[in-house]
């Protein structure tokens, strides 16, 4: 929740500098590598706030959350330092200068995929509510 | 029926005003201190601050019920705004919903009693202290495996003696209290035994041994290592009523532990129950 506004802020950064910097002719903006990279942070933005969204649902509605919740967490924590990551790649080397606050947000998020139970244990646990899932429903 | 995405009127009023809010006056601090606060000298003094602006555009808290000065807000009013004051490093902070706090209020405010609340809850909420949440601790101790649990309480006339080392304790520095997770029954390596302790910062038995240097700058306070000799015998009874072991009191570990979830993505039936939100 609050990680992913940081994501969009990151994101936001990294859409001022390529669309002010030229090179090789054009500004950044306008390179399919770039574009790709500005896309791919658009879409883990929408995943992840619908996964949030969701998970919300379920807790509002009184609902089990546990999958939900740990799905959201891993998604998001991971999609949100993919985010700031491809933020600083396209922002060139200002971006992982003090001269930006990028460089400071792609520290700030990396811990956030082992607080709040590290990804591993989130997998481990869908996993396992998976296979005991299919076990009582005993057929594919 | 339509699924629907779009926030009801009074909730999109909330979080443009959040922006707002963020853009004009919380990036410009967040600029001025480069988002880096775990050394920054005058850091209580931005927090207050920026506290201070929220509370007077009746922002700060707004996870909160509205008996402690909140909106009250839903899981998805909270994902809401927690979203756009995540919009500045600093916005969690200045709006008094940055972890370890945020998720203390919600859990203070769900499984706390009134007298609890009085006395931590309503400061909490008002920005007027901080406080954390203790549960990891050093190996062989509780980390990804809360089973590891290795701090313990015991009952001694009167109250409890509390016995451990935690580590990454954020914000633990400065804190008016902290929400200690010990063992009441079983032995490291046993499932459950768990409680939830509330001890006073000014307790003499929790020593900060030192701050850890991570990666991050601006959870506030950073993350310390605590020690944990907290003693409230009945010998010491008296002389400590006035000071904070006479205020080791013990909170209620929901069975359930989903209420707790929704705060903290944490995974109630998984063996994780590490829970400050982000
Ligand atoms: C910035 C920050 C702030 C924090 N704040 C607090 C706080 O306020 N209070 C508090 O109590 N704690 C806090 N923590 C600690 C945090 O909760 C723990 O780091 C977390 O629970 C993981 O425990 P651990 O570090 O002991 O890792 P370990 O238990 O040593 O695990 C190490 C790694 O092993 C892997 N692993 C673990 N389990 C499995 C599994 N089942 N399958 C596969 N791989 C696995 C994971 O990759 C994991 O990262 C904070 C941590 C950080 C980084």
């Amino acid at each position: 929740m609050r990680w992913l506004g940081l994501a969009r802020r990151a994101h936001d950064l990294a859409l001022a500098h390529v669309t002010a910097r030229e090179a090789f002719g054009s500004r950044l903006a306008e390179l399919g590598m770039v574009q790709q990279q500005i896309a791919d942070n658009e879409i883990d933005i929408a995943a992840s706030r619908a996964l949030i969204l969701h998970t919300a649902w379920v807790l509002d509605t009184g609902g089990d959350a546990g999958t939900a919740s740990s799905i959201a967490k891993t998604f998001v924590s991971e999609a949100v330092g993919r985010i700031v990551d491809r933020a600083m790649q396209m922002t060139g080397a200002v971006g992982t200068s003090g001269d930006r606050l990028l460089s400071r947000y792609w520290r700030e998020v990396r811990p956030f995929r082992i607080y709040d139970g590290p990804s591993e244990t989130h997998r481990w646990s869908i996993a396992k509510r998976a296979v005991s899932s299919f076990k009582k429903r005993g057929r594919a | 029926m339509a699924i629907r995405f779009d926030l009801e009127p009074e909730l999109a009023a909330l979080v443009q005003r959040i922006r707002e809010f963020v853009r004009d006056v919380v990036i410009p601090v967040e600029l001025a201190c480069k988002g880096s606060l775990h050394d920054a000298p005058d850091a209580e003094d931005i927090r207050r601050r920026l506290q201070a602006e929220a509370r007077a555009a009746g922002l700060l808290a707004p996870h909160v019920g509205e008996r402690w000065g909140g909106h009250g807000l839903d899981v998805r009013g909270q994902a809401a705004v927690f979203e756009e004051a995540g919009y500045s490093l600093l916005g969690p902070l200045a709006l008094n919903i940055s972890a370890p706090d945020e998720g203390n209020m919600h859990l203070l405010e769900r499984v706390a009693t009134l007298a609890q609340q009085a006395k931590y809850l309503a400061p909490l909420a008002a920005g007027d202290v901080r406080s954390c949440f203790a549960m990891t601790e050093p190996p062989p101790g509780a980390g990804s495996d809360p089973r590891a649990l290795a701090t313990h309480a015991t009952r001694v006339e009167g109250g409890w003696r509390i016995d451990g080392t935690k580590w990454f304790i954020t914000g633990a520095r400065g804190a008016a209290f902290a929400i200690v997770m010990a063992r009441t029954s079983g032995a490291p390596g046993d499932r459950g035994g768990a409680t939830m302790f509330l001890v006073d910062g000014g307790n003499p038995g929790m020593q900060i041994v030192r701050d850890l240097d991570t990666l991050d700058h601006a959870l506030f306070a950073g993350h310390s290592e605590v020690l944990l000799k907290i003693a409230w015998s009945p010998t010491t009874r008296s002389s400590a009523r006035s000071t904070a072991a006479s205020n080791t009191r013990r909170c209620v570990w929901p069975r359930r532990a989903s209420p707790i979830a929704c705060a903290g993505w944490a995974s109630p039936a998984a063996p994780t129950t590490s829970r400050w939100p982000t």
